[in-house]
């Protein structure tokens, strides 16, 4: 079969090879794991906001891995080829094994959403929790693990875990504020800040850690996207249900910046002195900035994932009432 | 005289058999290489040419047609670069682009020109750079579909029908010795894809004409050590066409070979070896370079 690819016409290159489309993959998988981790612990916890949100929550998860799982097919040179990941995976890859998890991943969220009407079942709350807890590792150590860049590091897994559940505690803020009646919305966007300013507290500290680790060697996280982060913790704590919206809104499109920031900073660094102008051709250089196309792409990814959102939403609302 | 005559007469029969093994050392001499399978040696060495004082090119010949007589598993081919010879002409990276018929943003080998100090005590080293051909190599181990693999040899290879173009492997190699095909041509944009770019490339002893939408496009691409050449007798374009002898090319588990005696007698290194990595390219004199 002919090559399909859609990368000539976006701006990564050989030395940035992981631009915007896998900023929002990251990001999108990061919204499912962590809110299905973050329904799960609230489970076996008995949060009362975190269970009331869990068919949603369930509902956003596959929204948003559905999405991710797109436009990491987007950014492949040879989309055709796909089904090679299935055929004929390797092992040691830690990809391969991204793809067999996300597989069983989205076989886990589908049959929740669908056949558990009521009440999870625990042991599947718990088995849930360890396989969202896998789901993020794993996609950490795509990075993490290949010696030479600077996501070599320790830290960099620990940010990752943080700022994903980050993102997906401020998704599930939206969604409250979005779909749930005024009576209610006030308790649970309430019961939701709980929950969500420890979980910024610690992505801070965890970014100052990362920004000092990495002084020199590029800002895996930026200034911006820390105070960001601290403005979003002073919303949460106002209590008001409408700054606590806004501190979502800020929240979820901070941590895409974060991620993108942490992707890209690590890629434009050379391997070694002289290297980016040791051959100066088109997409060898050291440097990158999506295109036009690469932005209406992920803006059409981010609506699809609101639109599969409220579809799976309503299916399982449907179910529910059957 | 009749009688001498008819000494030196040569019957037909004996002048069509004459003919048939003349025309079968021609045919046989005009024949394009055959290509070697995995594992397969020629078995006939050809005889030894260099004598002391000769080119060290024919020593290297040597080496290398000695090493294609033993098995695939029992050569491991290794690249040794004098940096205290290097003069900076960029031969090698030409060379390499036009084997390869390499793309726009595909360069297996670089030269890192470097420059310190300062005035008026300045420095200036040049240091090629291509795939290291790694022992541990970290882009087998992030490939997710097994299109890249280390060959008995040593040679870390590439699948071009296999490769779905993740760039897993490109973030994976810490020495930014991948890069990936775009589908660039450098004469876009103009009337005609001119012939020499849509010429085939015999990378990995296959045809490969560029052709739009076909592989190598939108695959990771990398230095194969000419396994096109070394497999047809011939030296990789970067060491042939070195214009001050810099690069060596042989087999290291030779021990006569001039590749492990310069390794033996020089001190070497290898580039970011507490990566553990295991390079299979030693550079002579990097220790005094800043990279």
């Amino acid at each position: 079969m002919s090559q399909i690819s859609f990368s000539p016409f976006a701006n990564f290159n050989s030395a940035v090879a992981w631009g915007l489309w896998v900023s929002i993959y990251v990001w999108f998988v990061g919204i499912s794991a962590g809110a299905f981790l973050l329904i799960g612990i609230g489970r076996l916890r008995n949060d009362p906001c975190l269970k009331k949100i869990a068919r949603p929550g369930l509902a956003l998860s596959l929204a948003a891995l559905m999405a991710g799982l797109l436009s990491i097919q987007i950014d492949l040179g040879h989309i055709e080829r796909f089904y090679k990941l299935f055929l004929s995976p390797n092992p040691s890859s830690i990809m391969a094994w991204m793809v067999w998890l996300y597989s069983i991943y989205f076989v886990i969220l589908a049959v929740m959403l669908v056949f558990f009407r009521k009440e999870i079942p625990r042991p599947l709350i718990l088995f849930s929790v360890v396989f969202a807890f896998a789901v993020i590792a794993v996609e950490s150590l795509l990075f993490a693990l290949p010696p030479g860049k600077a996501w070599h590091s320790p830290v960099f897994p620990l940010h990752f875990f943080t700022t994903s559940l980050v993102s997906a505690i401020a998704a599930l803020i939206l969604i409250a504020g979005k779909i749930y009646s005024a009576s209610e919305r006030n308790d649970m966007l309430k019961g939701l800040a709980k929950v969500a300013i420890p979980l910024v507290a610690i992505n801070i500290i965890v970014g100052i850690i990362e920004m000092a680790f990495f002084k020199g060697a590029g800002h895996l996280t930026s200034w911006g996207v820390l105070l960001a982060d601290i403005l979003v913790l002073a919303l949460l704590a106002k209590s008001s249900p409408s700054l606590t919206v806004l501190a979502g809104l800020i929240g979820l499109v901070n941590m895409l910046f974060s991620k993108y920031i942490s992707l890209i900073s690590a890629q434009v660094q050379e391997p070694f002195k002289g290297f980016a102008e040791a051959y100066i051709e088109p997409r060898l250089g050291y440097s990158y900035s999506p295109t036009v196309f690469e932005y209406l792409v992920s803006v059409a990814l981010v609506m699809l994932a609101i639109v599969l959102f409220y579809f799976l939403h309503n299916v399982s609302m449907a179910i529910k009432e059957d | 005289m009749e009688e001498e005559r008819v000494q030196n007469k040569i019957s037909r029969k004996d002048f069509l058999k004459m003919g048939a093994v003349a025309g079968l050392a021609i045919a046989s001499s005009s024949m394009p290489k055959t290509v070697l399978a995995a594992g397969e040696d020629k078995g006939d060495t050809p005889k030894p040419r260099w004598k002391e004082g000769d080119d060290i090119l024919l020593r290297m010949q040597d080496d290398l047609n000695r090493a294609l007589s033993k098995p695939r598993e029992k050569r491991s081919w290794s690249m040794l670069i004098d940096l205290h010879k290097c003069v900076g002409c960029y031969a090698c990276a030409i060379a390499c682009k036009s084997e390869n018929v390499s793309p726009p943003g595909v360069a297996y080998r670089k030269v890192l020109d470097i420059e310190t100090g300062k005035y008026p005590n300045l420095k200036r080293d040049y240091v090629p750079v291509l795939c290291n051909h790694c022992e541990n190599p970290p882009c087998v181990t992030a490939c997710p579909v097994k299109a890249t693999k280390a060959r008995p040899d040593g040679i870390v290879d590439m699948d071009y029908m296999k490769c779905i173009g993740c760039r897993a492997c490109l973030n994976a190699c810490p020495y930014g010795a991948r890069q990936s095909d775009f589908g660039k041509f450098y004469t876009d944009k103009t009337p005609k894809l001119q012939d020499y770019e849509t010429r085939p490339a015999f990378e990995y002893n296959k045809e490969w004409p560029r052709q739009k939408g076909k592989s190598p496009i939108g695959n990771a691409r990398k230095c194969h050590f000419c396994i096109h050449r070394i497999e047809n007798g011939e030296l990789p374009a970067c060491v042939t066409t070195c214009i001050a002898k810099t690069t060596y090319f042989g087999d290291i588990k030779d021990k006569d070979s001039l590749v492990s005696e310069l390794i033996a007698k020089n001190k070497v290194s290898r580039l970011k070896e507490a990566l553990g990595t295991k390079p299979r390219v030693y550079y002579i004199g990097l220790e005094e370079v800043r990279l």
